[in-house]
């Protein structure tokens, strides 16, 4: 089948192709998925290398487990909970690690950014006005399990039953994490 | 009619349009009365819109082919879509 005949398939339907052996299906969906993830990564680890290496790790994991997606499931949701659960254990990873990430000195009202790497990216500084740079730079600041919520949410646009399939916690959890982050994030930018 | 603390956890779902027709209602009627809770929603939607709005980076051009690299399989051969080739010939 020609690359624009299948463009019109689910995501579905090329997973099930890509579990039958077909690597052009598999390309394809890194072509649907390959921005998506990198967004969510960089969103989540601040950093482009990381993220691109995240990204990358995601559908190397997409990829060696095909024969394990069902296809009943959405393809989506199980790229992006592959992809969320990486992020998260690098955060976790980095957390370890002597620099210290700013989510404890953020919610008091100390300095937002102290790891390196979280100055803004020079994408985000050309065309963004300060209130965006300002409320990205909040979101970095978000404990990860409230970025990650708020990341899917307004930076993917999955709905609250996606993101809590994606995170494997109730709805509820959902909303109250979004919830509490949004109102964190309406707190710095009315007080900065 | 609510008062603003039972209105409060109402607002951020009346963002993200999950409340039932009933509740919006409520909501509705306690806005058009009280001016605190309309600039708390205010805010609270520019915040939303803000984080919707926010840039949308792309991944590098030899993502793809490095990811196929570490795969070690060799990559398919792709047809550009219609849009890229168009963008091609137009030269945008």
């Amino acid at each position: 089948m020609t690359g624009a005949g299948r463009s019109s398939l689910m995501d579905e339907e090329l997973a099930a192709r890509a579990q039958a052996g077909d690597v052009s299906a598999f390309a394809d969906l890194v072509e649907r998925y390959k921005h998506r993830l990198f967004n969510l990564a960089l969103r989540m680890l601040r950093d482009r290398a990381e993220a691109e290496d995240v990204a990358q790790e995601a559908f190397l994991h997409v990829f060696r487990a095909l024969s394990s997606f069902r296809v009943e499931e959405k393809f989506s949701t199980w790229v992006y909970k592959i992809a969320s659960n990486l992020c998260i254990d690098r955060l976790r990873r980095v957390k370890r690690r002597p620099v210290p990430l700013a989510d404890n000195h953020a919610e008091e009202g100390g300095p937002v950014r102290q790891v390196p790497d979280a100055a803004p990216l020079p994408a985000d500084l050309a065309e963004t006005s300060e209130l965006k740079r300002n409320i990205l730079a909040a979101v970095e600041t978000l404990p990860a399990r409230y970025r990650v919520v708020v990341v899917l949410r307004h930076f993917q646009d999955l709905s609250y039953e996606e993101i809590a399939q994606v995170l494997q916690i109730p709805i509820g959890t959902v909303k109250t994490r979004l919830f509490r982050a949004r109102e964190a994030l309406k707190h710095k930018l009315e007080g900065s | 009619m609510a008062k603003c603390p039972e209105i409060y956890p109402l607002l951020q779902a009346y963002l993200d349009a999950t409340l039932s027709l009933a509740e919006e209602e409520a909501l509705e009627k306690h806005l058009r009365a009280c001016l605190r809770c309309r600039s708390r929603l205010v805010a609270l939607a520019r915040t939303a819109n803000t984080l919707r709005d926010a840039p949308k980076v792309h991944a590098t051009e030899d993502f793809t082919r490095r990811l196929f690299d570490r795969l070690g399989v060799e990559r398919p051969e792709v047809r550009p879509s219609l849009m890229a080739r168009l963008k091609n010939m137009l030269g945008i």
